[in-house]
């Protein structure tokens, strides 16, 4: 009798560590599935705006240097002219703006206007304002650049948690009888991502 | 019988209790490993705190090259403004014939800047010894910079659609894997999926070695997918560093570009007067348009202040009538800008212009160190930690591939940590 009882609870005691066990790792499975689905789903964003930000940048870029430079417009009959750009135009259009409000200030007083002082503050405001107005036509391509290269940096390193994160999830199919590891792995997987999440926020 | 009848209830007693701690004890983590959780929430941790911001050591010495640059073109730019106030003092007391022998000097700073530049960027480059070389020398600089941004991007555009090709068979190999129900004890059991990668792989020189050392582990999937994943690294690696080049070419060629036009707003094509007292100075150009605005004054030996006086009394009449004295004085004012703006800002554009490639060199380098490290460091923790788990023996080639996971979250952790 007390054989027959024994042998009766540790058969009972083996069905559930198995039933359980085999539970477990299915759950895991199935939870890592979409955890990894998750981080696919994730992974196209990143991409998507890494793509989007370097594409905004080119076309920005692009936009501005036509603005600046001048670009070859075609002619029906004859050789492509030479359209100067914003830079040139405006540049030219403020100087001579500032000449002619200058002149007019002095013709309008000459006495009190035509002097030292007031020649040379025209001289130098024409310089100050024209190379303001150039760098506000140019802006600071480096900085723009920098900038840019910046935020995909920190994009990409938060693709590559990711791909982290997918590769582990990825052992779960490779090694599924390691329960140790899958267990592991899962865990640091799912608390990585969310992680992550929280960072990006 | 009272004894027996105790002694079964405590036997049964027992095994309730036995079977009690059986089924929680199933439902918790049963394969709890301590050093593998805190490292596991270290390398999280880390992570978090390397994903809040740009603390990273490449990042911040980019940042301070910026710093540097602006504080540089900062002082620069004042030292200008010195020079530009100088100039100007000396404007409105000179006389017309004087302003044009300053002018003349501006012109040959100009010059000299525009060398001092080209030093700046190479010791070895060519002087100029006119304005039509230097204009050539610009304009050759540019052939140059358009032909090497070509070149780099032909040589994106080779390597690119590879690396795009491994890593897409890769994927879809990986996806076959995880979504597989039955096990897979070899690639090679994915048939597809397989197949495909092969035909990829082997046509690819690049990644000749990784594939024969891939094929060589026939029996351990998991070692197999690891070598895979550090061919892919690997090669994406030679790919950011092309992007790289061509945005440093592509960088150079706009500022090459620049730089060429620079001239020729000021000098044009960079011809002179061949002799007589004007000899030297630009024919075209913002220079050319001074020296033009200068020369209509009649007399040259007045003084600039006298004739802008003598010019604005004339035209405060001038209302309602022809406005001869009103456009003289405001071309000479217009000429007068110009000149100085060439002396001023237009001289530091091109100073500063030399300081920015110099600048762009080395946040290029920065950049360039930062993939290599990042390659280094993904070969350095699959290599060397998957060699001590080989020599400690013992490991399945399932357990090995685990290992060099483990290994790879370990650098990326200690990378965060460095790099915070």
């Amino acid at each position: 009798m007390k054989i027959k009882t024994l042998t009766l609870t540790v058969l009972i005691a083996l069905g559930s560590f198995s039933s359980f066990g085999c539970g477990g790792e299915e759950a895991a499975r199935q939870v890592a599935l979409q955890l990894r689905a998750s981080v696919i789903e994730d992974e196209k964003l990143i991409d998507a705006n890494i793509a989007t930000q370097t594409a905004f940048y080119e076309k920005q870029r692009t936009e501005i240097e036509k603005s600046r430079v001048g670009q070859l417009m075609p002619q029906p009959d004859g050789d492509p002219v030479l359209v100067p750009g914003a830079i040139v135009f405006r540049l030219d259009g403020e100087r001579r703006l500032r000449s002619a409000e200058a002149a007019t200030a002095m013709s309008l007083n000459p006495g009190q206007e035509a002097r030292l002082s007031n020649l040379m503050h025209y001289l130098l405001e024409t310089n100050d304002r024209e190379y303001e107005l150039w760098n506000k036509l140019y802006e600071d391509d480096q900085k723009a650049r920098e900038d840019l290269k910046s935020k995909i940096a920190k994009l990409q390193r938060q693709k590559k948690v990711l791909t982290q994160v997918k590769e582990n999830l990825n052992q779960l199919a490779l090694a599924p009888n390691r329960k140790k590891r899958a267990r592991a792995l899962l865990l640091f997987s799912r608390e990585t991502f969310v992680a992550l999440k929280k960072s990006g926020q | 019988m009272k004894q027996k009848s105790s002694k079964r209830l405590i036997l049964f007693g027992c095994q309730i209790v036995l079977l009690l701690a059986v089924i929680p004890a199933a439902g918790q983590i049963r394969l709890h490993d301590p050093a593998s959780d805190e490292l596991a929430k270290k390398t999280r941790d880390a992570f978090a705190e390397f994903s809040k911001g740009d603390a990273n050591v490449f990042e911040t010495m980019l940042s301070n090259t910026m710093s540097l640059k602006e504080a540089t073109l900062a002082q620069l730019y004042d030292l200008n403004r010195q020079g530009t106030r100088d100039a100007v003092n000396l404007v409105p007391v000179q006389t017309w014939k004087q302003l044009r022998g300053r002018v003349k000097k501006t012109q040959d700073d100009f010059l000299l800047a525009y060398n001092a530049a080209r030093t700046i960027l190479d010791e070895k480059a060519a002087q100029a010894p006119d304005l039509k070389a230097a204009l050539k020398l610009a304009q050759d600089e540019l052939t140059a910079l358009n032909t090497k941004r070509t070149q780099k991007a032909a040589e994106l555009d080779a390597e690119q659609p590879d690396l795009k090709k491994l890593k897409d068979s890769l994927d879809k190999l990986k996806d076959a894997l995880v979504l597989s129900s039955k096990p897979v004890n070899r690639l090679s059991d994915l048939e597809i999926e397989f197949n495909n990668l092969k035909s990829v792989w082997a046509g690819i020189a690049s990644v000749k070695e990784f594939w024969e050392a891939a094929q060589k582990s026939t029996n351990a999937p998991g070692l197999q997918l690891t070598i895979l994943d550090v061919a892919v690294t690997h090669q994406q690696a030679k790919v950011d560093r092309l992007k790289l080049d061509l945005e440093e070419a592509d960088a150079a060629q706009k500022r090459g570009a620049r730089i060429a036009q620079r001239l020729q707003v000021v000098w044009f094509q960079g011809e002179v007067e061949a002799g007589g007292p004007t000899k030297g100075e630009a024919k075209a150009g913002l220079f050319g348009q001074v020296y033009k605005g200068i020369g209509s004054v009649a007399d040259q030996d007045e003084r600039v202040l006298v004739t802008i006086g003598k010019l604005a009394k004339e035209a405060e009449d001038e209302v309602g009538t022809k406005l001869d004295a009103t456009m003289k004085l405001r071309n000479l004012l217009d000429i007068l800008g110009r000149y100085t703006t060439l002396a001023g800002y237009q001289k530091y554009l091109l100073l500063s212009d030399a300081i920015e490639a110099g600048v762009d060199t080395h946040l290029f380098s920065i950049r360039r160190s930062a993939i290599n490290t990042r390659d280094r460091e993904m070969l350095v923790s699959y290599g060397l930690d998957g060699l001590a788990a080989y020599h400690a023996g013992g490991l399945r080639p399932e357990q090995i591939a685990n290992f060099f996971r483990a290994a790879q979250s370990i650098a990326l952790g200690v990378l965060a940590w460095r790099e915070e």
